[in-house]
């Protein structure tokens, strides 16, 4: 039997009010109050999203971020920083009661990444899991992604690379000293692709959540109930946003 | 007491950058006095961290790896992309870019 969630197509928001709603999502599905979640989202104006453990001083260059107009939050989820321009990003939140979720961390990263593959496969991209928590295409990644679980929910949170553009994300994140950006965007495109990388078109976002959307459906056997958030859910997004993701002490905390 | 910093990506773990107070004189065998340490990995409760960074206050370097495997063991944190292996091979890098006059060698 096929397992019901619902399925939340935000559309665009910025870096606070996307971390706020995730958040907010987390703690309906925890609560029972929500079905289990799919998320579908993007970002406006381009973010960076640090990483639970990260510092922002270390990893970002902050001036540089408000020349570009780009807002810099701090995740509940571990990982790297992340640059959030021309991706689909998604969240799924589960029970750590339900069938889908496994209490081992690798075991769950990689059956909720099989969504993923499937999705990117229905776009004629052959992609595998590379663990921890990576998605990979011809060795390259193309999606990363981030778990936790609180409130005996299990989280998890990534992106999907529609494109990539090297330059702008390197004159935003901190370099290591030793190393010229030249030398680091040739290392990046050495490592990263993208959906347009890899099938030579431009799909865009609408065809890639599509995608991703049935890739989910099909491989965890998932009836999706189209939804909105609640009421709650809303003002409860709100609340974090303001109250927490664009908060200075949020933000700089490590 | 001397300030040591590293990053480093130890076998099996993210990226990881180590700042720490340590005794002196610096060797394998000072003492961490604070440490804090970032990067790009997990750790589930992940506001138990913090209890695990202060775990390893006393504690040598030398040891570290021990004492971090240990106390997050006993605090009941799942950890993806650190380890104590990790983390003391990080301290000791720290420590030898100290003794050689480096700071913060990345």
């Amino acid at each position: 039997m096929s397992h019901s969630f619902r399925l939340l197509e935000t559309g665009y928001s910025n870096a606070f009010y996307n971390m706020g709603l995730d958040s907010a999502i987390l703690d309906s599905v925890a609560s029972g109050e929500s079905l289990p979640t799919l998320r579908l989202y993007g970002w406006k104006p381009s973010a960076i999203s640090l990483g639970y453990f990260q510092s922002a001083e270390e990893e970002i260059d902050l001036s540089a971020c408000r020349e570009h107009g780009v807002d810099v939050v701090r995740r509940i989820t571990g990982g790297g920083a992340v640059f959030h321009d021309a991706e689909v990003t998604y969240s799924i939140g589960i029970p750590e009661s339900h069938p889908l979720a496994s209490p081992s961390i690798p075991e769950s990263y990689r059956i909720l990444c099989q969504g993923i593959i499937e999705g990117l496969a229905l776009l004629g991209i052959g992609a595998e899991f590379a663990p921890i928590n990576d998605i990979i295409v011809y060795g390259k990644k193309i999606s990363g992604n981030a778990q936790t679980r609180r409130n005996h929910c299990i989280f998890q949170h990534g992106t999907i690379l529609l494109s990539v553009d090297a330059e702008t994300m390197f004159s935003l994140l901190r370099v290591p000293k030793e190393k010229s950006r030249g030398k680091l965007i040739q290392d990046i495109m050495s490592r990263v692709t993208s959906v347009s990388a890899v099938t030579g078109r431009d799909l865009g976002f609408e065809t890639v959540a599509g995608a991703l959307k049935s890739g989910f459906a099909s491989a965890l056997d998932i009836d999706f109930r189209t939804g909105q958030a609640s009421a709650d859910e809303l003002k409860q997004a709100d609340a974090y946003a303001f109250g927490k993701f664009s908060s200075k002490e949020w933000t700089f905390r490590r | 007491m001397s300030l040591i910093s590293a990053t480093a990506k130890p076998e099996g773990c993210k990226l990881l950058r180590i700042r720490a107070e340590i005794s002196d004189p610096p060797g394998p065998s000072s003492l961490i006095l604070a440490i804090t340490i970032n990067g790009d990995f997990f750790a589930i409760p992940e506001e138990a961290f913090e209890k695990i960074e202060a775990g390893l206050e006393g504690c040598s370097i030398a040891n570290s790896g021990t004492r971090f495997d240990q106390t997050a063991a006993t605090l009941g944190v799942s950890l993806a992309g650190i380890n104590g292996q990790g983390l003391r091979e990080a301290l000791l890098k720290g420590l030898a870019d100290k003794m050689a006059g480096r700071e913060n060698g990345q």
